[in-house]
């Protein structure tokens, strides 16, 4: 790879949690663009949005830096919803309801999953912001290219600082409640699917955009020979 | 008694220097003098980018819990508390609780001392209902800023020059030991004097009934190390012009503003706004009353504006509302200054 394609971080500053989610809400607050598909109601979106921005606050306090292993994170987040006692309120107001036969042993299971719920999304989110900036690291020739995690998450590379937009794929708004610590990258142009990927580690992340770099270059690279013929 | 994690994280993050200003210490151009050694030339530094403190002679340092337990030798418990009693970020058993006495701190400018006081609402009516705007207000209000003289009578906005006047007229009316029990007027080495330094604005602060619940005042003299605002109110904190939302529907576009000058500058423009304290103090109760109209903010062209913003969007995104960042033009810190530029550019 050519090396004036890396950009340094001094030139760009990385891509926060903030400002991923500032690109998140800002489909609401811009142009008042809340999903026209109404796949969900104006409700819906603000009740997504809360959970999204619970989401990606406790992702900015559990940084991966701080919290690297899966054991750490979960311990810290057991704590966490153990001791929350609101929490424990709403599950034993919920629990009395008839359907659960008064029992708190569903609820009490659910908060296990909700434990699970959350190390999974926080351990998803730093592995994406990572990725990010990793990918923002680069200088991508053209427009268009977008990389989508998950199905969840679709990052558009752009020419201007800080080099991405995000935007929060919210017709698939539940797999956030499914992903677990490996996930799939795509990368498109436009909408042509260039690569897929499994990625499982962050070396996985590198050795995508090595192999969409490749592309990208043979593909000119043919181009031109096209042109001189 | 266990603090929630979350909660201590919160505490951490607030403003180092904003806590430090709660403590009574001096901080001038991140400075300030060390309150653990006799000191005379500021050995503390702040570091507002990694929100710590740090005495280079004597050594102590930290963020902002670690600041209130050493300066005032509390354990981290009772620190957590006050930190989250003074800027509304949790409570324990209500108003309740019992602190040991405060220490005190070698400032730059000897402070008024922290007493318990009580907010009398018929002298600080009285006190509104007399300060009439004198020149220093007018020339302030008017030809600086620019602002709507019907917006300025409207929000009963008074000024008080002659402090010795104030004193000697306020216990006339009401009698030494009332005024002191109110804390306007206060016992120092040199007799009474006014609580608020002046020459100052004084900007009351009315519930939605209309009520009398504080008093902001606005410095307007040249002594730098004088603070610019003073606040005396009957409870914690609330939202300025309350009362504008006796006038609203649901819907409503609504500006909120960072402090009150900014919130004075949208009101001059025809804007409805209301005034949150200061970056920092988010009156919780007050902001709820907002979530059914259309919330609009132009934050402060810098960090503390930033975090401002992201602090309320937070708020209200939790309350199902949303805030709408507006932008300010480059060039501008904040709503304030865009207005006056703006004026003066129409003549």
């Amino acid at each position: 790879m050519d090396e004036s394609n890396i950009k340094t971080v001094m030139d760009k500053g990385n891509y926060t949690f903030d400002m991923l989610f500032n690109d998140i809400q800002a489909d609401s607050t811009d142009g008042i663009e809340i999903p026209e598909s109404v796949y969900m109601s104006n409700r819906e979106y603000k009740s997504k949005l809360i959970v999204v921005q619970m989401l990606l606050c406790l992702a900015d306090l559990y940084k991966a830096e701080n919290y690297n292993s899966n054991e750490k994170l979960r311990n810290a987040i057991e704590i966490k919803v153990d001791g929350d006692e609101q929490l424990s309120g709403y599950m034993f107001f919920v629990s009395q309801n008839p359907q659960f036969n008064y029992s708190w042993n569903y609820m009490r299971k659910c908060r296990t999953n909700y434990i699970e719920f959350l190390v999974n999304s926080i351990r998803f989110l730093n592995n994406v912001l990572v990725d990010i900036n990793l990918l923002t690291g680069k200088s991508w020739p053209g427009n268009n290219i977008h990389v989508v995690f998950h199905d969840i998450l679709d990052v558009e590379l752009t020419s201007e600082v800080p080099f991405v937009k995000s935007r929060l794929l919210w017709e698939n708004f539940y797999r956030l409640a499914m992903v677990k610590s490996d996930y799939n990258i795509v990368v498109k142009i436009k909408n042509n699917l260039l690569k897929t990927s499994n990625r499982k580690a962050p070396s996985d992340m590198k050795n995508l955009i090595d192999s969409v770099f490749d592309m990208i270059n043979n593909e000119s690279k043919k181009n031109t020979e096209y042109e001189t013929v | 008694m266990n603090i929630p994690q979350n909660i201590i994280s919160r505490l951490n993050e607030l403003p180092i220097e904003e806590v430090a200003d709660r403590l009574g210490i001096e901080v001038r151009r991140h400075k300030a003098l060390c309150f653990k050694h006799d000191d005379h030339n500021p050995s503390i530094t702040f570091s507002t980018s990694k929100n710590i403190y740090k005495c280079w002679v004597c050594g102590v340092g930290g963020g902002p819990i670690k600041l209130v337990q050493d300066k005032e030798g509390w354990n981290f418990q009772e620190a957590c508390i006050w930190l989250g009693q003074k800027f509304n970020v949790w409570y324990l058993d209500g108003n309740n609780r019992n602190f040991p006495k405060r220490t005190s701190t070698q400032k730059y400018l000897t402070k008024h001392k922290e007493e318990t006081v009580i907010f009398n609402k018929e002298v600080y009516t009285w006190l509104i209902n007399n300060a009439t705007l004198l020149d220093p207000a007018k020339m302030f209000l008017f030809n600086e800023r620019h602002l709507d003289e019907g917006v300025v009578k409207k929000l009963r906005i008074g000024s008080v020059v002659n402090s010795l006047n104030m004193v000697n007229a306020l216990i006339k009316r009401f009698g030494e030991d009332v005024c002191l029990k109110t804390g306007l007027v206060r016992r120092g080495n040199d007799g009474l004097y006014f609580y608020f330094y002046t020459p100052c604005l004084l900007l009351p602060y009315y519930d939605m009934d209309g009520n009398l619940i504080g008093v902001q005042s606005r410095y307007l003299g040249t002594n730098e190390k004088v603070p610019r605002f003073q606040f005396m109110s009957s409870q914690k904190t609330r939202l300025y012009n309350l009362p504008i939302l006796n006038s609203l529907r649901r819907g409503d576009k609504l500006y909120i503003s960072e402090g009150i000058t900014d919130c004075l500058a949208l009101l001059s423009d025809g804007l409805n706004a209301v005034a949150i304290p200061s970056a920092t103090i988010l009156p919780i109760e007050d902001l709820i009353l907002l979530k059914n109209y259309e919330l609009h903010m132009y934050p402060d062209q810098d960090s503390a504006g930033e975090k401002a913003f992201m602090t309320l969007r937070r708020f209200f995104i939790n309350h199902y509302s949303i805030v709408r960042a507006e932008v300010l033009p480059s060039g501008v810190k904040d709503y304030c200054d865009y207005y006056i530029k703006k004026q003066e550019t129409n003549g």
